[in-house]
């Protein structure tokens, strides 16, 4: 099946590569930023939402 | 120090009614679009009733006035309470929500009177596309003047959806709107065939991308655990998939055009990154889905949570048949038929429509200081919304295939086995029986609900300003000093988030579109590709205000099965006149690329006239008042002008002999017509009509 991606892109192959290469760098350079991110950070963004609720209580 | 400050529940409800008033009308007129193509009666004679004219109505209305204030109501509630700020400027939302009903209403007004642009989902003429540009910015400023005015200094991954939603809109929506107007409501975009139809599926996918998904993605992010009471299952992974997501979709848009005159290498590039979205569509689904562990007792109980189930559900449905239509091979049966509107309604009912429901039910007791009515009858509207999901879609998927099947079917001979394209649309009428009625059972669930929230809001008194107290941020209220560099920074930092989605998102359009509009050879020309007569430029503009484009394709895809019906496949190079393409999406009635020379102008007269006598059967509507109406000419000249502007090769001073060759045209046809015994004076629209038919894929015709 990619093999056809590739006939099909008619010798234009450069852009599938280039695209997807662009993409590769950029996922891993979001994962990387997850991997630093404390775990603090994290707890304290994912209760963003609920905080309200405990102000009320 | 602890302040004070009040949160606009006020505006929170106008958008509330706004969504479910819309929604109402919205479902309406696509339940009687969805009767019309079972009883072609239902046009009502009309011709602003007609199919043609109000399935665009259809389609604007539950998009963006349905979903499109349901965003808002969603944003402006749980922007306020994330940020801890009330909104930036009362001022600022009011004329938000005025703006954008008044832009609902000149929909509303002008839509059925044909004034249209033609591009699916952005039909709206070039002052309402104004309007638009200017009400979203309003929106934009409302929206980033309460994040920098906030009292916390993190922004959750909502945020980040929904400042992703209104970068990423304004571009689309700007792009997709280059029009050079020619007078207070006709406009002609600047881009041609294959560059016109790549700007208007980058547009169509990425609205689906930005505007149905993104700004629900944020909700969802938000209300999901407000109401499961419990933190969202991953964050880390909301980050990752709010990223690839908004990096993925943008390419994605030319799977709409496959097998089409758009480059392969365009084609390709669309479905390995449509493929690639299943992972980032579905990080969303799974991370919605598992914040409900350990709670799925609730979920037993309460009927807000249900609607997010299958909401959330039917999000991963469509997000994994999507890249599935994208493959190629599936694509080639699907394209065209009624599955792909069973794949669309899977997302809107599903997903934007019970996301919707799940959140009004949950906001308006809240900001009514009161409890829901009755969980009885939003238990029932559950019920029966599912049900009509379910009976909408399963009779299109089967109408889908077996329409799909029939058209590519041979007999062993090696002719067309159904030869004749109405054979196969009588085939699936009944299923377009169950469809209606699956609309109707969704639409009476809509009905209920609103009569629920009605007695709920009368039960209660609205909170219209809501008192909260935080913690002012330290560094907001140090503006001189060593803080202010820190200050400045922090308040930069919501527009540095909007510069790097901005880059993010244009990436991908760029690659994929710069090619096609430099390089020449990507649409190689055709020297007996002539433009159109001045009579045939306006059969194509009436072509356009009937809406013939909603159900009849102009794009011969090449396979044989489509050169046997249709004729010789599309080039790019037929298209270069084409302002704009009207490839169209869906095959209601057949292909009309090559319809020229293939009937004679009578049977065309007959034909509009009152399809059925030609075609016994047939669900097309009937346009009688094409006799009746006299052709406007005075446009002629500006059309010209405005073509000539564009590129189209019209010979110096043709605009000033243009009517005068209109007329010699129309005369030739109308004593054409009376030979044939069709007494029709030539200054009609029909003639018109029929002169654009006539030239239709001729120029490059084998004889």
């Amino acid at each position: 099946m990619f093999k056809q991606f590739l006939d099909q892109a008619d010798g234009h192959q450069g852009y599938l590569i280039t695209s997807l290469a662009i993409f590769m760098v950029f996922f891993i350079m979001v994962a990387v930023l997850l991997l630093v991110m404390k775990k603090d950070t994290i707890n304290y963004m994912s209760n963003l939402p609920l905080e309200e609720e405990r102000n009320d209580d | 120090m602890t302040e004070k400050f009040y949160y606009d529940n006020k505006i929170v409800r106008n958008f509330a009614i706004a969504t479910i008033v819309w929604g109402i009308i919205g479902m309406t007129v696509g339940l009687l679009i969805a009767m019309q193509l079972i009883k072609p009666s239902m046009n009502m004679g009309s011709q602003y009733t007609t199919f043609g004219r109000i399935r665009p109505l259809h389609t604007n209305a539950v998009i963006f006035a349905f979903v499109g204030n349901a965003i808002f109501m969603g944003v402006y509630y749980s922007l306020q309470r994330l940020l801890k700020a009330r909104m930036f400027s009362d001022a600022l939302s009011k004329i938000h929500f005025w703006g954008w009903q008044l832009i609902i209403i000149s929909a509303v007004i002008t839509l059925p009177l044909g004034l249209t642009s033609s591009h699916e989902y952005a039909e709206l003429e070039w002052p309402i596309d104004i309007a638009i540009t200017v009400i979203w910015v309003v929106f934009g400023i409302n929206m980033f003047g309460t994040i920098i005015k906030r009292r916390e200094q993190h922004m959750y991954v909502a945020i980040w959806f929904y400042i992703a939603t209104f970068v990423t809109i304004a571009v689309l929506h700007i792009v997709n709107s280059f029009q050079l107007p020619i007078s207070a409501f006709k406009s002609y975009y600047i881009f041609s065939g294959v560059q016109d139809a790549l700007v208007q599926w980058w547009y169509g996918h990425n609205a689906v991308a930005f505007f149905l998904t993104t700004p629900y993605l944020g909700m969802m992010y938000y209300f999901l655990p407000k109401m499961a009471n419990r933190p969202v299952y991953s964050y880390k992974l909301s980050i990752l998939h709010f990223w690839s997501l908004i990096f993925i979709y943008i390419w994605a848009g030319p799977h709409h055009l496959l097998y089409t005159s758009l480059p392969s290498w365009a084609q390709s590039l669309g479905v390995v990154f449509s493929i690639m979205l299943i992972a980032p569509s579905w990080g969303g689904m799974i991370n919605g889905l598992l914040t409900l562990r350990g709670a799925w007792d609730k979920v037993r109980e309460d009927a807000t949570l249900k609607f997010m189930v299958v909401g959330l559900t039917a999000y991963g449905m469509a997000t994994f048949e999507g890249p599935m239509l994208a493959l190629k091979q599936i694509n080639a049966i699907a394209h065209y038929t009624d599955w792909i509107v069973a794949h669309v309604h899977v997302g809107a009912l599903g997903w934007n429509g019970f996301l919707t429901f799940g959140i009004l039910y949950w906001l308006i007791p809240r900001i009514y200081k009161t409890e829901l009515y009755s969980k009885k009858l939003a238990a029932f509207h559950f019920w029966i919304g599912t049900l009509g999901i379910i009976f909408y879609a399963v009779p299109l998927y089967f109408a889908g295939f077996t329409q799909g099947l029939m058209w590519k079917q041979f007999t062993e001979e090696g002719m067309l086995k159904y030869p004749n394209f109405l054979e196969t649309v009588l085939q699936i009428i009944p299923m377009y029986i169950l469809r209606a009625i699956g609309g109707a059972m969704y639409l009476t669930g809509v009905i209920v609900m609103t009569y629920n929230l009605i007695k709920t809001v009368n039960m209660g008194k609205l909170v219209a300003n809501e008192p909260a107290e935080a913690m002012a941020l330290p560094t907001s209220y140090e503006p001189v000093g060593s803080d202010r560099k820190a200050h400045r920074f922090l308040e930069r930092k919501p527009m540095i988030f909007m510069v790097l989605s901005l880059i993010v998102i244009l990436i991908g359009g760029m690659i994929e579109m710069m090619p096609t509009f430099t390089i020449k050879s990507n649409i190689p020309t055709i020297s007996s590709v002539k433009p159109y007569s001045a009579l045939e430029l306006q059969g194509r503009d009436l072509y356009i205000r009937e809406g013939c484009v909603n159900c009849h394709s102009q794009m011969i895809r090449p396979f044989r099965s489509e050169t046997e019906r249709y004729g010789e496949y599309s080039k790019a190079g037929e298209f270069v006149y084409d302002f704009p393409h009207l490839w169209g999406s869906k095959r209601t009635g057949p292909d009309l690329a090559r319809e020229g020379g293939k009937y004679s102008n009578a049977w065309h007269f007959n034909h509009l006239l009152d399809p059925q006598t030609m075609s016994p059967g047939s669900i097309m509507p009937p346009y009688e008042w094409l006799v009746d109406q006299q052709l406007d000419t005075t446009t002629t000249r500006s059309k010209i002008n405005a073509m000539r502007t564009l590129g189209v090769p019209y010979e110096l001073g043709y605009e000033n002999k243009a009517n005068a060759d209109l007329d010699a045209q129309a005369k030739a046809i109308a004593a054409d017509l009376k030979e044939n015994k069709v007494e029709v004076k030539s200054d009609r629209e029909i003639i018109a009509i029929i002169a654009y038919l006539q030239r239709m894929g001729t120029d490059i015709k084998a004889k």
